[in-house]
């Protein structure tokens, strides 16, 4: 009210006149720009032909403002001026339009809630294979986390969150207008249990180098129009079009990067193959045997590696020197090249444009004949007709990726070559083993170390691929008609079309594999989704000088989803050998086995968006979505007994306080806006969620089997919801120097769905149902300034900061008068038979995502306090499971600094998590192992190589070994021991000596990670996850005109990129940057046994004419 | 507003009317049918209960009656027991398919098929609460009906009702109606009711110690006459070979985490008699199978240097090893899935005769189990020195002389019964005043963690603890603590 009160100050006294002309850069005149006087918005008039303008100001107005699109708005005072020369410098530091829900363009300044834009230049200048991994660290409160499994790897997006306990809270995709899948399509089951092939998020695919415009929809507020989908915000990406060249044009974009190990373990090189202390090789099997040979026992507890003479799998019976092989894991590795060619041509007339652009990315991934092969045709046309009253746009999208092999990365036995490396003996050259079949049965038996465990890594490499190939088309048209200046209409329809097959095979004598005769599966992936969508505008004539403005639109949307899934299983290949026919479904020992899932769903939609301005510095916005959604309709309950239809409102609004107070430009504040809004959005149910079913199972011989389906369905199903409230302000100080744009927000997501397990003694395993409430919380803050500008230097930064806190409110009640928790993931590592199991859980009252698992029991209290109980010299672990704290960071960060210097520009961006868990399985294994030193380990003091007991070894007459003592061992665990009763405890520090690893899981480090085998203690291997990337840093010299005139070209540009340079962080062996995948859910926090993360770098060159 | 603008809204909203009028359909499940038939029901409960058994068998029943020894992973043997989830979830997950069998059964009167889904029930929850104690019983499988939380039931009373039901399951058996998807007994009716009579005996003879009537009922069913009284009535799953019909184990690998070797408590016992079974429970070896067969036996007990966890593998029927005699090659099956055997009832009738329940000769009963365990195990006796298996049962020593003789040979005819010889050797244990001094082919596992105490339960699985709290504490306080140690009703 304020505002109103101080702008209807009288206008009064002396009327002057005031000519004066307006001018670009290049002191070309400016048509069309909008001036008029400071205060009063409506006292306006538009440039002409010459640029050109005269106004009529009264006494006391004496400042103008000139605004032109693409230029930066200028206030200039006239005090007793009658003839002004105005020039405009374009905007390139803050761009005010940005594309919001619907694809409405709006001025930034209008907008009550939060949105990024990042342009062109931000998400191709160092180019990521996944586009996902290109907005990491550069937008506020926008959490991308990659990780490092091979070309194809999936990047984990959440922004403000997680709503949702089930599935995995990514944004929506929305492509020029119509939304895109981007599932992961992953299915753990069926495939040797544990294996987590990433064939990545299906967004991944869209192409840098066609990218105008990401436009990130951060909260409710803003993605409230979207309804059912929006509640863990939208990405609007605009793809580029003719519409702004002149004539013709073409644009050539090359870069080649290659890329290196970030970060491995550090493996130890004192110790070789074999367990006790003990090695010698007979053949291959005996995984202690009576010689006590430790030949297959996996693992690097074995003799010293001083060149004594041992019998090893490679000496034909003698005894050779056992050294060590310090690089052999790396030395597996080559160097990736990544190489990605775009080349576009474009044209304009003055109704028509159209832009036509192709992209071959290849990579050759770190892993031996593993890499990718993408191909992307990207097209717009641009029509306009009847006097530029029909708009019509064609846009598509045409993506082909393939791969002969997509890495595995987890803890899988038959084709992971980091399960591998967990027993991988330390004194074994990598290129021993490049012959990775024995002599005379090629195709048929695999060459290794020993024969019981594990396979080759050349040969996992080689023979057990991973291969797919996609088609990705996504194709929409748009027609806009102009009825008249107050009233249009846009229809738009869009179809996002996936098919994706893949193939996976099992050499034979692989490990692990059923009569380890091989296997084969294939997959088939369909999907589609159609949005046909029709919009009425109605808006007031912006030229009539009234200080009020209106515009509201009126719609609909008609969603279609469609999808296919088939998996063909053949566990036993029939005829083993060499030729690549022996893959096939047909050829097979004991029949096929076929799943097959088919969903179908759709959501109709009706909604309305109105707009209110006022003197265009308070601006209110009101937005209303009701949605049908298939998936909440009962299907015995037919549509009238089914809740299937919601509603969606928001309500936004934005006061630019440095307009409507009339700030002095002499003040340091340039511009003051204040914004809040509030929305509700919803998150839909998985489609077929009502009624008991019965499950189809491999028949028994001639017999059908079908077993009723564990999972209940409440009849009472509805949607999930969310309500967000957020405020927040930008300010800008020293004529937009510096800008500070800060947004809280509170959101509470309740009617959680969930499958809600209950005891199997009531015949059912889960009830998928409504309950549970999640609360986020956070801030992001949006810090921009140039610090230094000269005629010929600048210095930009770019600061993004977000922190949010998901915490569980509430769950449903029969979990909270139980334990009052909810395992979202209930077993992260299955096939570990027995003891107990980490879980990724929901618990009341806490951060979402607690790792949970078995921790050491502690001393309560006293000198001792906290410190870890011996028994026997072994630490105990508690009886029930406990939490070792929350993956979520306590905030992200990305800096960007760019320096431009004539027509150099560097730019450099760190990007970092602060805070939260990871729980490094890798580190535990390894250590467990033997394979590595421990001495980066925060948590455990205690180095694999101390206190060994090791043998030397000869051999007897009959060629069996005889192990002489070489050193007697034994490690003492920090932490006590209780000398009392369990009653009455009394603790003394612990000095009870044990070996720290060796046969049959004993040791301290096997118990130190959780009784022997099972490695159930989550507090062992969990670490604080701060880490900082250098995650981009790029170096560009832009040709001068003079260069390129010669040349013959338009504009050319060399720039040196590199991503992930460095890597800062405690987390010992690994890459905090990463995720587990189970059963097509990111896990965040935990990590298995995962490739190692990559740095690239490399060249690009950009050339147009 | 003009008219144009209201005749959109008005072509928007009947389009979307129009679109949700398929949405029911749109949302009906296209993959999985909401009414099957029973037939493909009972072959899921079958197949799903079996292979839980023989898992169990393999993981827990053989190991925990040192039959068999873990050779890593000992917890079972050296009595370091957790909850073995495995066994509730396997067992309780098939009931859920029997009560929709005998649901659909009772509503089309096919009284020999509501018969079959009784059976396999009582079957199943005997299963259950001789390995548990109290369960719940009378509540459970009733979430279609609300119940997600079903109180935990008495043993006694558990067992009352298992024997009545198993008894009308006889009579319901020679009703009306067929029997069909039975990949067990092969739709065979009187079967079914023989294995529903051995049944009552086996848990007659369980609760001997417990049940005062025992064997007046044991005489009862007896003197019926109608119960398992050939290999031919055995009730055991023959396997396919088709993967995932396979006999369960068969893609296991030597070195599994959960390696099993051959026992040096069973190796002893049948070594001292020559036992020709010796081939079919272990692999020689030298993987030779003429009289130059070599065996050994890995401890039972913890896995530490006193332990010897040297073993021969498991017999040719129950794993294939590369390069390795294959059972085939024998002409050997591999191995069945083992509910019931008629080896076991003839050692059930023997120890009734010899507690007096029915007056029959003991020792021609403990005689044709042995020789019915030996015709099943398609026995070659020749390298072990005996032209047949009556010359065995007369030279070899074996012949019946004490009451603990039916125990030593019923203990090896156990092999790979689910997880009856644990449950018979905790008898033992218990009529042996809970002492394996009673026991003479038996001793306390080495280096055990239990005090040379035999566990005489298997604790509770943690998901009832987070899931049925109230009703789980309930039943942990009147045992006194979800303690293996905790005797259960049929052991006191």
């Amino acid at each position: 009210m304020a505002f109103l009160a101080l702008t209807a100050v009288a206008m009064q006294a002396q009327d002057r006149t005031l000519t004066g002309t307006v001018y670009d850069q290049d002191g070309l005149s400016v048509i069309g720009a909008n001036v008029y006087v400071k205060g009063n918005p409506s006292k306006g008039v538009a440039t002409d032909l010459d640029g050109k303008f005269e106004l009529t100001l009264s006494e006391n107005e004496n400042t103008i403002i000139v605004s032109y699109v693409g230029y930066a708005t200028k206030r200039v005072k006239v005090d007793g001026q009658s003839n002004v020369e105005i020039t405009l410098s374009e905007d390139v530091e803050l761009s005010e339009v940005v594309v919001t829900a619907l694809g409405v363009e709006r001025d930034e300044k209008a907008l009550g809630y939060a949105v990024q834009t990042l342009g062109a230049d931000d998400i191709a200048k160092v180019k990521p294979t996944n586009v996902t991994n290109a907005l990491a660290g550069k937008a506020a409160g926008v959490f991308v986390t990659g990780s490092g499994n091979g070309p194809t790897a999936s990047a984990n997006i959440n922004i403000r969150g997680a709503a949702s306990l089930l599935g995995n809270n990514q944004p929506l995709f929305v492509v020029n207008g119509m939304p895109i899948t981007n599932d992961l399509y992953s299915f753990d089951d069926g495939l040797n249990g544990s294996t987590t092939i990433d064939f990545g998020n299906a967004a991944q695919i869209v192409n840098p180098d066609d990218i105008a415009s990401v436009n990130i929809l951060k909260g409710p507020a803003a993605s409230a129009l979207y309804g059912a989908r929006a509640a863990d915000g939208v990405i609007l990406i605009e793809t580029k079009t003719g519409k702004n060249a002149e004539g013709w044009g073409v644009s050539i974009n090359s870069t080649t990067t290659a890329e290196t190990i970030l970060k491995l373990p550090n493996y130890q090189n004192e110790f070789g193959f074999g367990g006790g202390g003990k090695y010698s090789y007979v053949d291959g099997t005996n995984y202690i045997g009576p010689k006590e040979s430790y030949e297959a026992y996996g693992e690097n507890w074995g003799p010293r590696m001083n060149g004594q003479l041992i019998k090893q799998f490679n000496s034909d019976g003698e005894p050779a020197p056992f050294t060590p092989a310090p690089d052999n894991i790396r030395n597996f590795f080559r160097t990736g090249v990544t190489s990605i060619n775009n080349i576009s041509i474009n044209n304009s007339t003055d109704n028509s444009d159209f832009r036509l652009s192709y992209t071959n990315t290849g990579n050759r991934g770190i892993v031996p004949n593993t890499g990718l092969e993408r191909n992307t045709f990207q097209t717009s046309i641009g029509q306009r007709l009847f006097d530029d009253k029909l708009d019509i746009r064609l846009n598509g999208m045409y993506v082909r990726s393939s791969s002969g092999n997509v890495p595995n990365a987890g803890y899988d036995e038959s084709s992971s070559v980091m399960y591998g490396w967990l027993w991988y003996p330390r004194q074994v050259e990598i290129n021993d083993l490049r012959d990775y079949w024995e002599p005379g049965q090629e195709g048929v038996q695999q060459r290794y170390v020993e024969d019981l465990w594990v396979n080759n890594p050349w040969f996992v490499a080689n023979e057990n691929t991973n291969s797919f190939q996609s088609n990705r088309l996504i194709g929409n048209v748009r027609m806009k008609y102009d009825f008249n200046k107050h009233f249009s209409a846009r229809f738009r329809f869009g179809a996002d079309v996936v098919d994706d097959q893949r193939q996976f095979r099992r050499a034979p004598s692989t490990k692990a594999t059923p009569g380890e005769n091989g296997s084969y599966r294939e997959d088939e992936i369909s999907f589609q989704e159609t949005n046909a969508e029709l919009l009425l505008s109605y808006k007031t004539d912006f030229q009539d000088n009234s200080a009020f403005d209106f515009e509201m639109s009126v719609g609909g949307n008609l969603m279609q989803q469609r999808a296919n899934f088939l998996v063909a299983n053949n566990p036993e290949l029939k005829f083993a050998g060499d030729s690549e026919s022996i893959y096939t479904l047909t050829n097979t020992a004991s029949g096929v086995l076929v799943e097959s899932q088919k969903t179908g769903q759709a959501i109709n939609s009706l909604f309305g968006v109105a707009t209110l301005s006022y003197r265009n510095f308070l601006y209110l916005d009101a937005t209303v979505r009701q949605d049908w959604s298939s998936t909440l309709v009962d299907p015995a309950a037919g549509l009238e007994g089914s809740d299937y239809s919601f509603l969606y409102p928001s309500v936004s609004m934005s006061a630019i306080l440095s307009d409507a107070l009339q700030i002095p430009t002499s003040s340091p504040i340039s511009f003051l806006k204040l914004k809040g809004a509030y929305a509700e959005v919803g998150n839909g149910a998985p489609p077929y969620s009502f009624n008991t079913t019965f499950t189809p199972q491999a028949a028994f011989g001639g017999q059908s089997v079908f077993a009723t389906n564990r999972t209940l369905a409440d009849p009472n199903l509805t949607n999930e919801r969310t309500r967000a409230l957020e405020f927040g302000f930008d300010v800008r100080f020293f004529g937009d120097r510096l800008r500070v744009d800060a947004t809280y927000y509170d959101m509470l997501s309740f009617d959680q769905i969930i499958n809600l397990p209950v005891a199997a003694t009531s015949g059912a395993d889960f009830i998928t149902t409504n309950g549970g409430e999640i609360s986020n919380r956070g801030l992001e803050l949006l810090v921009t300034g140039r610090p230094v500008e000269t005629s010929d230097f600048a210095w930009d930064v770019t600061l993004n900061f977000g922190r949010n806190r998901a915490v569980v409110e509430s769950l449903p009640d029969v979990i909270s008068e139980n334990s009052g928790r909810y395992s979202i993931v209930p077993d992260l590592f299955p096939g570990d038979e027995g003891g107990a199991d980490l879980e990724f859980v929901a618990e009341e009252g806490e951060l979402l995502g607690q790792l949970y698992g078995l921790g050491f029991q502690r001393v309560p209290s006293g000198p001792f306090a906290g410190q870890i109980i011996h028994e026997n010299g072994l630490p105990l672990l508690t009886q029930d499971k406990v939490s070792a704290g929350s993956y979520q960071p306590d905030f992200r960060a990305g800096i960007m600094n760019t320096f431009t210097w004539k027509n150099l520009s560097v730019g450099v961006l760190f990007d970092g998590s602060f805070g939260g868990k990871m729980y490094s399985r890798t580190h535990a294994l390894m250590a467990t192992g033997g394979a590595i030193t421990n001495e980066d380990d925060p948590n455990l003091d205690l180095l694999t190589t101390e206190g060994r007991t090791v043998y030397s070894v000869d051999y007897d007459a009959a060629g069996d070994p005889v192990y002489t003592l070489e050193q007697a061992g034994g490690v003492v665990g920090p932490g006590v021991k209780n000398i009392g009763t369990p009653e009455n405890p009394e603790y003394v520090p612990n000095d009870v000596e044990v070996e720290p690893g060796g046969a049959g899981y004993t040791g301290y480090f096997y118990n130190y990670y959780g009784n022997g085998f099972n490695r159930d203690n989550i507090e062992a291997a969990t670490y604080d996850a701060t880490w900082v990337k250098l995650r981009e840093v790029s170096v560009t010299y832009n040709l001068p005109g003079s260069l390129t005139d010669r040349m013959g070209l338009g504009r050319a540009s060399v720039s040196l990129v590199g991503r992930n340079l460095l890597l800062f962080t405690d987390v010992p062996s690994i890459d905090p940057e990463t995720f587990s995948i189970r059963n097509g859910l990111f896990v965040p926090g935990f990590e298995s046994t995962q490739l190692p993360s990559t740095r690239s770098f490399g060249v690009s060159l950009s050339v147009g004419f | 507003m003009s008219i144009r603008k209201i005749s959109f809204i008005f072509i928007i909203a009947s389009v979307l009317a129009v679109g949700c009028d398929d949405f029911d359909e749109l949302n009906t499940n296209p993959n999985e049918p909401i009414t099957v038939s029973s037939d493909v029901l009972l072959a899921s409960a079958i197949r799903q209960s079996v292979n839980t058994m023989v898992n169990e068998s393999f993981l827990l029943g053989n190991n925990a009656a040192q039959l068999t020894a873990k050779t890593l992973r000992t917890e079972v043997d050296a009595y370091n027991w957790n909850a073995f989830p495995t066994v509730w979830e396997g067992m309780y997950t098939s009931l859920s398919d029997v009560n929709s069998v005998e649901q659909q059964a009772i509503e089309s009167s096919n009284e020999q098929m509501e018969g079959v889904a009784v059976v396999m029930r009582s079957w199943i929850f005997s299963v259950l609460t001789n390995a548990y104690g109290d369960i719940p019983y009378f509540d459970a499988i009733a979430a279609e009906g609300g119940t997600f939380t079903p109180a935990y039931d008495l043993q006694e009373d558990i067992y009352a009702d298992l024997l009545s039901e198993l008894d009308r399951a006889a009579d319901l058996l020679a009703g009306p109606g067929s029997i069909s998807g039975d990949i067990l007994l092969n739709n065979d009716a009187s079967k079914w009711q023989k294995f529903a009579n051995s049944l009552r005996m086996r848990l007659l003879m369980t609760a001997s110690n417990s049940l005062p009537d025992a064997g007046t009922r044991f005489a009862a069913v007896f003197n019926e006459g109608n119960y398992i009284q050939s290999n031919q009535d055995n009730v055991t799953l023959t396997y396919l070979d088709a993967f995932p019909n396979q006999f369960p184990l068969l893609p296991l690998k030597t070195g599994d985490f959960d390696a099993v070797a051959f026992s040096q408590t069973a190796l002893d016992v049948m070594n001292q008699y020559n036992d020709p079974r010796l081939a079919r429970y272990a692999r020689p070896d030298n993987d030779d199978f003429s009289s130059a067969a070599t065996f050994s036996g890995a401890a039972n007990g913890s896995n530490n240097a006193n332990c010897s966890k040297v073993g021969s593998r498991l017999g040719v029927q129950y794993y294939n090893i590369s390069a390795q005699t294959t059972a085939s090659e024998l002409g050997l099956p591999t191995a069945e899935g083992i509910v019931m055997t008629y080896a076991e009832v003839e050692f059930l009738l023997a120890e009734a005769a010899a507690k007096g329940w029915i007056s029959e000769d003991i020792e021609e009963h403990y005689r044709a189990g042995i020789a019915a365990s030996m015709v099943y195990h398609q026995v070659n006796p020749e390298p072990f020195g005996y032209s047949s298996v009556d010359d065995f049962y007369a030279n070899s020593g074996v012949a019946y002389s004490e009451v603990t003789d039916i125990w030593e040979q019923k203990w090896v005819a156990l092999f790979f019964h689910g997880l009856e010889p644990y449950f018979e050797v905790r008898r033992w244990y218990a009529e042996s005043g809970m002492s394996w001094d009673g026991i003479p082919f038996l001793a306390p596992p080495c280096d055990n963690l239990n005090n040379d105490v035999l566990p005489m339960r298997f604790l509770y699985p943690g998901q009832e603890q987070s899931l049925n709290a109230a009703n789980y504490q309930e039943a942990v306080t009147r045992l006194g603590g979800n303690d293996f140690n905790t005797t259960v009703w049929v052991v006191e």
